[in-house]
């Protein structure tokens, strides 16, 4: 695990652990950093903790939630801080784009007026032509027009965009990107993501599509069972993966010219009950006794005893 | 440079004493879908359900000792009228000598099974007709629109009086006359409902896999629609006693010497000086009557899913 | 190879579908055809908007065209809404598609009681049945009363497919099958899909999963601009074993 060398900016998470009121055990000491200007990509299947991480990041979670571990953001302590510092950090240092465009805006208000309002929560008023100028720059035509239409007038891409830019009003050090372009059709997929990245901020990206990953981050790590299981640079993992898991996901990804994808056996582990031995075993093509009875530490970016050798 | 780990855990609330569970229905758990169970549940194990059921279990009461009693309501004696309550005549006697329980009890069943019989037709009518409309569409569901626009324009008791003008007092046509207005809305809702299902892509797999109509649509459409009407007529049922009591204190109700709530009300605002135990007996049964009825199918309503 | 006489599955001929939008009437397909056998795999690509929705309800004969024919194994849909298990969907969002008051055995044997089936089962015959259809799919540990609510995503999706396929039907119309599942969910689902069309099931599949029809496609089409534009899959070869 690279140690988190980064000053004020960006995002920094250390050991975080999230247990819902259920006994679910949903994030089982994470660690990640997001530099300023850098795309971390968190994947991983539907279950495996990583949209309660993106909530944890912006102090979304039920107060009924044990949250125990530190977030960092720009600096500041999102665990165990109070509702009106939240507000202060949320919008200010960090932006979020949830994942249907659709249901981000309110249906009666014309988009400009709800893209204005990330300034006006904050009490600030958006620059002269500000609105439209941050739509023009993400691609958006004809600007001044179309912040007077309703949502149901722009497309889902489009909305995408405008979240971008009220995401961005304040350039926040971190954007957090929900999975952004899941309700998009593919081929919005690359504007959108491509818009998210102009932004200059970090951004930490949730997604479950590797191909659009590999595209688009720079480095990634993939969420097993709320525990991560593999770290590295994008294009380094998803074309040479060294934990069995991963290498299972991209077996799973239909490529042109290999055939029908191969899926995983079994489901993912119910998280309200803790593992013996590492989470994966009983699905894992590698697994020995070790890994039955052993969880595998995070070493060389690895939680993996058979790659790692028996390192306990 | 890390910082230790801070663990902080954030305020557990825990969950809500048994208290907080009985009177306040939004504190419960709420299965998904509502099945009969889970609305018996409601009833039996909250605020609502309890003070209803026991507002109910007078109601009932009071009829049954009304009916097992010997007195009869039509044994006219003019040397007792007006006896206050005592232990031959709980509720006391009217102008007449009547026995007061027995009216009381007599009456009880007379508004209650018109009431019953109210939103009989007009649940079944509206199955039929708002279903109908809401998923055939076109010209059958435009007229019926027009002719429930018309209709719900006027307030329920002014169309219920009307139709009692043109048809005369007494039982069968307080019943038509009341279920006039409760026809029109309860198919409105019905057809909103049918509606929102005509699009649902179970019945469309249904319909292609060669299912029939009515096979298709009492599958899977019915079963909702009917628990939604369930909980509308329970709603409405306190409304419709009140209204016949309302009629009857009128005169366009039930004819005498049939004894009505309503009626019995009226007949005794004159002589309140000499007995004013007459005027309690009614007005308390149909107080007792709309509270228990609406606090049920608000328990009712409070049990259905989120 | 499938012999050039065999009568196609589906056939749509110059069908013509019009859309009455804010201002004008919007032509959504103009004069697309379509035909797909058995044991082909027909993928329908396109930008959001472009009109797959409402091909693929036109193929489920869900849509009348205002001009054109559409043909179910020779014949023509007839008017009204009698119909008989040849054509089933499969659609997007498979929660949604399930009754939701319903256990899921009787969900997929709810086609098994058609008029045109012949035997009458019993409760007892029908839970033995959706059983064993579980059992196909890997799904064995599922209860037999389950409601939909009480299931992920990719389990409701897989009872969605055995209730389509479980009267035989010829076409299957899928409108994006795995759009809001997992990879290995929707890796599984693509399975089941090649192994329907390998026991000679026509399936048309619209997807903006350009990779995933590209490896189960025989055919994939483009539509663009209400039109329809063909080029081959990775499976050209339909019926045969990978």
């Amino acid at each position: 695990m690279t140690t988190p060398t980064a000053g004020p900016d960006g995002l920094v998470i250390e050991n975080l652990s999230v247990r819902y009121p259920s006994g679910t055990h949903a994030v089982r000491g994470v660690s990640l950093h997001v530099a300023p200007g850098h795309t971390l990509a968190l994947v991983g299947e539907s279950g495996c903790g990583k949209s309660t991480v993106a909530m944890a990041v912006l102090g979304l979670l039920p107060a009924t939630t044990r949250v125990e571990g530190t977030i960092r953001v720009a600096g500041h302590e999102v665990v165990g801080a109070s509702e009106a510092s939240l507000r202060r950090i949320r919008g200010l240092h960090v932006g979020l784009v949830a994942q249907d465009p659709m249901r981000s805006f309110d249906p009666l208000l014309p988009v400009g007026t709800s893209v204005s309002e990330a300034w006006r929560v904050h009490g600030r008023r958006p620059p002269r032509d500000g609105v439209a100028t941050a739509l023009g720059a993400l691609g958006i035509a004809d600007p001044r027009r179309r912040l007077r239409q309703r949502p149901h007038q722009w497309s889902g891409g489009m909305l995408q965009r405008a979240a971008i830019a009220a995401a961005g009003a304040h350039t926040p050090a971190l954007t957090v990107a929900d999975e952004p372009t899941s309700a998009l059709d593919a081929d919005l997929a690359d504007t959108v993501l491509n818009a998210l990245r102009a932004t200059g901020a970090g951004v930490l990206l949730i997604s479950h599509d590797l191909a659009l990953v590999a595209r688009h981050s720079d480095e990634v790590s993939v969420m097993y069972a709320g525990k991560i299981v593999e770290h590295g640079q994008a294009a380094k993992v998803l074309a040479a993966p060294r934990h069995p898991y991963t290498a299972a996901l991209l077996a799973a990804t239909p490529r042109p010219g290999t055939g029908l994808p191969a899926p995983l056996p079994g489901a993912p582990p119910n998280l309200a009950l803790e593992p013996t031995g590492c989470a994966f075993a009983p699905r894992c093509p590698l697994a020995d006794e070790d890994c039955a009875e052993n969880q595998p530490p995070l070493h060389h970016d690895v939680a993996c005893h058979r790659v790692n050798g028996q390192a306990a | 440079m890390s910082q230790g780990a801070d663990t902080r855990t954030v305020a557990d609330q825990g969950s809500p004493n048994w208290l907080r569970r009985w009177w306040d229905p939004r504190a419960r758990p709420r299965p998904a879908p509502m099945t009969a169970q889970g609305a018996l549940r409601a009833v039996t194990t909250t605020a609502a359900g309890h003070i209803g059921i026991g507002c109910a279990t007078a109601v009932v009461a009071v009829i049954a000792a009304g009916a097992l009693r010997h007195a009869s309501t039509d044994t006219v004696s003019i040397t007792d009228a007006f006896r206050p309550p005592s232990w031959a005549h709980p509720f006391g006697t009217d102008d007449f000598g009547r026995d007061e329980l027995a009216r009381v009890a007599a009456a009880g069943r007379t508004s209650l099974s018109a009431a019953v019989l109210v939103m009989a037709i007009a649940t079944a009518a509206a199955l039929v007709l708002g279903t109908s409309a809401g998923l055939i569409g076109g010209a059958l569901d435009a007229a019926l629109m027009r002719v429930t626009d018309v209709l719900l324009a006027i307030p329920n008791l002014v169309l219920a009086m009307a139709v009692i003008g043109a048809l005369g007092p007494g039982f069968d046509h307080l019943v038509i006359a009341l279920s006039v207005s409760y026809v029109a809305s309860f198919t409105r809702m019905t057809r909103a409902f049918a509606l929102s299902a005509r699009h649902r892509a179970d019945l469309a797999a249904a319909r292609l896999a060669g299912l029939g109509w009515w096979r298709s649509v009492l599958g899977h459409v019915a079963r909702p629609v009917a628990g939604q009407l369930t909980i509308i007529s329970t709603l409405s049922f306190g409304d419709v006693v009140i209204s016949i009591a309302a009629l009857s204190f009128l005169g366009l109700g039930v004819r005498p010497p049939t004894p009505e709530w309503g009626a019995m009300l009226s007949d005794s605002r004159g002589n309140f000086a000499v007995a004013p135990w007459l005027l309690l007996a009614p007005g308390l049964a149909i107080v007792l009557t709309a509270i228990a009825v609406n606090l049920i199918a608000d328990a009712l309503r409070e049990g259905e899913p989120a | 190879m499938i012999a050039p006489a065999a009568v196609p599955v589906l056939d749509l001929e110059q069908v013509w579908v019009r859309h009455p939008g804010e201002r004008h009437l919007s032509d959504v397909l103009r004069g697309v055809s379509l035909r797909v056998h058995a044991g082909e795999i027909v993928g329908i690509q396109g930008p959001s908007g472009s009109g797959k929705s409402t091909l693929l309800r036109v193929c489920a004969t869900l849509q009348r065209p205002v001009l054109g024919r559409v043909r179910i194994a020779g014949r023509e849909v007839p008017r009204g809404w009698h119909r008989d298990g040849k054509v089933m969907p499969i659609n997007q969002n498979a929660t949604g598609a399930l009754d939701p008051h319903w256990p899921i055995w009787r969900t997929i044997t709810e086609p098994l009681q058609a008029r045109h089936h012949s035997d009458r089962l019993t409760q007892a015959q029908r839970r033995e049945i959706a059983d064993e259809q579980l059992r196909r799919v890997g799904l064995d540990g599922l209860d037999l009363d389950a409601r939909p609510g009480q299931l992920s995503g990719g389990q409701c999706q897989r009872v969605a497919i055995l209730r389509a396929l479980i009267a035989k039907p010829r076409l299957l119309v899928a409108d994006e099958p795995t759009a809001a599942l997992d990879v290995s969910v929707a890796a599984g689902v693509l399975h089941l899909l090649a192994d329907a069309a390998s026991h000679g099931i026509a399936i048309v599949i619209a997807s903006h999963d350009r990779a995933a029809l590209q490896v189960l496609c025989t055919r994939v089409a483009h539509l663009r601009d209400g039109r329809l534009v063909e080029h081959a899959g990775d499976r050209s070869e339909p019926l045969a074993s990978r």
